[in-house]
C-alpha cells in the first residue's frame, strides 16, 4: 500500500526531512492539514526555454494521487490548445500528450490533481519555445535539480485563486513532516476503503 | 396474530367502530379536517374522494403541526407525486406461499388499511388507534416484484419494464437487501405515525408474508436551499437538483406508465438501492475536491462554475486556465441524462443503522421513479459503475425493482387485475 506514495527525497530534500523528522509530532498535531502534495519535478522544466516543442509534457508530484478529477491542458499565449487526448494519469505523475509542431512562443501548463490524502493541487507553470529547430526533443528537469520553487504560479500573476496549492519553503518543511508522518497512513484508510476496480 | 384471516373477523367490529369515531374525535379536537363540509364516521380527516391527480393537501411547506392527510384514492398511488415526508420505511415482504389467492388476499388487505390509516382511521383491529389518528401526510405504497409472478407462475403478466435490473461491476450486494416479491413504501411526517402503520400492515399480512427487510429513512423537513427542491443527503450534497416537478407533463413522461386497462397501468417502477456511504475516506477529502467529485458545489448545489442550484452544468466550460471545470469523472456529468426518456425522478431518503465495523453505517436509500428502467436508470448506472468517480466512497449494497401499480377509486383493490 505504502508503495503508493513515492516519497522520493534527495538532497537538499533530505536534509529537510531529517531536520523535519526530529522536530516530529509538535509540528505534526499543530498542522496536520497541511500534508499538501508538492510538485518535485516537471517536463519540460519550468520556465525552460526549448529549441523545439515537446511532444509529451508531465507534473510529477512527492505522493499519490487520486485516479479522480484530473485534468492537464497546455495552451499558448494566445489561448490556443496543443495539449491532446486524455490525460494520462500515473501513481505520482500526470502527463499529456501534446503537438511537436507547435511553433515559437510562450506556452503555459495547467493541470489539477487531487493527492492520495485528498486534497485538490491546480496549478501551472509556463516553458518556451524558440522554434530553432522542429526536432522533438523535450528536455527532463533532473529531479536533484530541481528547484521546489521553480513551479510557483507565482510568475502568472493573472491567476490569483489557486486552490490548496502552496510553494514556500515553510510549507515545504510541514509537507516533509506530515507527509512521512501521515501520508502513508491516511493513503492506507483511502485504499483501504476504496472498491476493487 | 394467529387469527389474522384476510376476512374482517379480526379483534370484533366493536373495536373497530370504536378506534373509527376515536379517531374522529381526535381528528376534529386537533381541527385538522381539511375536507369541506361536516366528516363523518367514514371521512374523519382530509379528502378522501378520488382526485384526478395526485392532489396532495399539504403543497407548501408550512409550520402548521404536520397532522394532514393525503389523498389515498386517485389515479395514480400517493407516494410519488405527493411531498416526500420527512420519515419513510420501504418494507420487503416475500409470499409465505405460491398462491394466487394470497396474493390477492395481500392486495385486500393493504388496500383497506392504507385507504383508513392514510385518512387519520384506524386500520380494523387496531389496538392502538390514537396514534392512527394523526395521519401526518402518512402514505402507503404497493410494489409488485418480478419474482412474485415467477412465483406463481404468472410471468406473462410482468411488464417489459418490469425487467431484471442487470448487475453492474460496482455492485456489492449484501444480505439481506436483494429482490422481495412485495414492497410496501410507508411513508409520514410522524415517526410514530409511521411506525404504527408499519406495525399494522406488516401484522395484518403476517400468516400471508414474511418480511425480508426494513428499510427505514429520514430526510430533513427543510429543503437544502430556500426554495430548492431537493435535499442533502449525508454527504453534504445537494441531491435531486434536476427532478421534474410534480403536474407537469415532463413528470408524466418521465414517472407514470399510460393509462389503460392492465394492471400497471398509470403505475410506474421503482428503483430501489441501498448506498452505503464511506465516509470516513470521503471527509478526507478538501471541500474542492469533493466539489469536483460531484460536479456542483456543496454549498449551494450550483454546478461548478455556474452561481445558481438551477443554472445549466456547462459540460463543456473550462476556467481561465483552460481547465475543464465539470471533471470527466465528475458524478453530474456521468449521471447526466440527455433526454427526457433517460430521465427519472429521485426521491431519495437517508438512513442511518448504527455502528458497524467501527464506523457508522450510513447511506442512502436511492428511490427512483420512471416509466422504464431500460431506457433511464440502467444506463445511466452503466456510465457510473464505468466512470463515475463517486464509486469510490459509494458502494451499493442492496438493489430491487418493483411495478407500483396505478392508484384506486374507493372500494377499488390495488393491482386487483394481476390476480384475476
Amino acid at each position: 500500500m505504502s508503495g503508493r506514495t513515492r516519497w522520493t527525497v534527495r538532497g537538499a530534500l533530505a536534509t529537510v526531512a531529517m531536520v523535519a523528522a526530529l522536530l516530529g509530532g509538535a509540528l505534526l498535531t499543530a498542522a496536520p492539514a497541511s500534508a499538501h502534495v508538492s510538485v518535485v519535478g516537471t517536463t519540460p522544466a519550468a520556465d525552460a526555454v526549448l529549441d523545439a516543442a515537446p511532444s509529451t509534457v508531465e507534473v510529477r508530484f512527492d505522493s499519490g494521487l487520486l485516479d479522480i478529477g484530473f485534468a492537464i491542458v497546455v495552451r499558448s499565449a494566445d489561448g490556443r490548445t496543443v495539449s491532446s487526448g486524455p490525460a494520462r494519469l500515473g501513481l505520482d505523475s500526470i502527463a499529456t500528450a501534446t503537438d511537436p509542431a507547435a511553433g515559437p512562443g510562450t506556452y503555459t501548463v495547467a493541470f489539477r490533481v487531487v493527492s492520495a490524502d485528498g486534497h485538490e493541487v491546480t496549478s501551472s507553470f509556463s516553458y518556451t519555445v524558440t522554434g530553432a529547430t522542429t526536432t522533438p526533443a523535450p528536455t527532463t528537469t533532473p529531479l536533484a535539480d530541481l528547484e521546489v520553487e521553480g513551479v510557483s504560479p507565482a510568475p502568472n500573476p493573472s491567476q490569483p485563486q489557486d486552490r490548496g496549492t502552496r510553494w514556500s519553503p515553510a510549507l515545504v518543511l510541514g509537507v516533509g513532516v506530515a507527509a512521512v508522518a501521515g501520508a502513508g497512513l491516511l493513503t492506507w484508510a483511502l485504499l483501504a476503503g476504496r472498491s476493487p476496480h | 396474530m394467529s387469527d389474522n384471516s384476510p376476512a374482517v373477523t379480526r379483534r370484533g367490529v366493536l373495536a373497530a367502530g370504536g378506534a373509527a369515531l376515536l379517531g374522529a374525535a381526535g381528528g376534529l379536537a386537533l381541527g385538522i379536517s381539511s375536507a369541506p363540509g361536516t366528516p363523518t364516521a367514514t371521512r374523519a380527516v382530509g379528502p378522501a374522494e378520488p382526485a384526478s391527480s395526485p392532489s396532495p393537501s399539504a403543497t407548501s411547506v408550512s409550520s402548521t403541526p404536520p397532522v394532514e392527510a393525503i389523498a389515498f384514492h386517485g389515479v395514480h398511488q400517493a407516494g410519488v407525486a405527493t411531498p416526500p415526508t420527512t420519515y419513510q420505511t420501504f418494507v420487503g415482504l416475500d409470499l409465505r406461499r405460491d398462491s394466487r389467492d394470497d396474493a390477492a388476499a395481500v392486495m385486500r388487505l393493504v388496500t383497506d388499511d392504507a385507504a383508513r390509516m392514510t385518512q387519520g382511521r384506524p386500520a380494523l383491529a387496531d389496538t392502538e388507534p390514537e396514534i392512527a389518528a394523526v395521519p401526518a401526510g402518512l402514505t402507503v405504497t404497493v410494489g409488485l416484484g418480478r419474482t412474485l409472478f415467477e412465483r406463481l407462475g404468472l410471468q406473462d403478466r410482468i411488464p417489459g419494464q418490469l425487467a431484471p435490473i442487470p448487475s453492474f461491476t460496482t455492485d456489492r450486494f449484501e444480505r439481506p437487501w436483494g429482490q422481495t416479491d412485495l414492497l410496501l413504501q410507508v411513508g409520514a411526517d410522524d415517526p410514530l405515525t409511521l411506525s404504527h402503520a408499519v406495525r399494522m400492515l406488516t401484522k395484518d399480512l403476517s400468516t400471508l408474508t414474511r418480511v425480508a427487510w426494513l428499510q427505514p429513512g429520514f430526510r430533513s423537513p427543510q429543503p437544502a436551499l430556500p426554495g430548492s427542491h431537493a435535499s442533502r443527503n449525508l454527504m453534504g450534497q445537494v441531491d435531486g437538483t434536476v427532478n421534474p416537478r410534480a403536474g407537469t407533463p415532463d413528470f408524466d413522461e418521465v414517472v407514470w406508465l399510460p393509462d389503460g386497462t392492465d394492471w400497471w397501468s398509470n403505475g410506474t417502477v421503482l428503483v430501489l438501492r441501498r448506498i452505503r456511504m464511506l465516509l470516513d475516506t470521503w471527509e478526507i477529502l478538501d471541500r474542492s475536491a469533493q466539489e469536483a467529485v460531484i460536479g456542483r458545489r456543496l454549498d449551494t448545489g450550483a454546478p461548478l462554475g455556474a452561481t445558481a442550484e438551477a443554472d445549466p452544468v456547462p459540460f463543456d466550460g473550462t476556467d481561465d486556465r483552460g481547465l475543464p471545470l465539470i471533471a470527466r469523472d465528475a458524478h453530474v456529468r456521468v449521471a447526466h441524462a440527455s433526454t427526457t426518456r433517460e430521465m427519472i425522478l429521485r426521491r431519495p431518503y437517508s438512513y442511518d443503522a448504527g455502528m458497524r465495523e467501527g464506523t457508522n453505517d450510513v447511506g442512502l436509500l436511492f428511490a427512483a421513479y420512471m416509466q422504464d428502467p431500460r431506457t433511464s436508470f440502467v444506463p445511466m448506472q452503466q456510465r457510473i459503475a464505468t466512470s463515475d468517480a463517486f464509486n469510490r466512497w459509494n458502494t451499493t449494497i442492496g438493489s430491487a425493482a418493483y411495478l407500483l401499480p396505478g392508484g384506486v377509486a374507493p372500494g377499488g383493490v390495488l393491482a386487483e387485475a394481476a390476480f384475476a
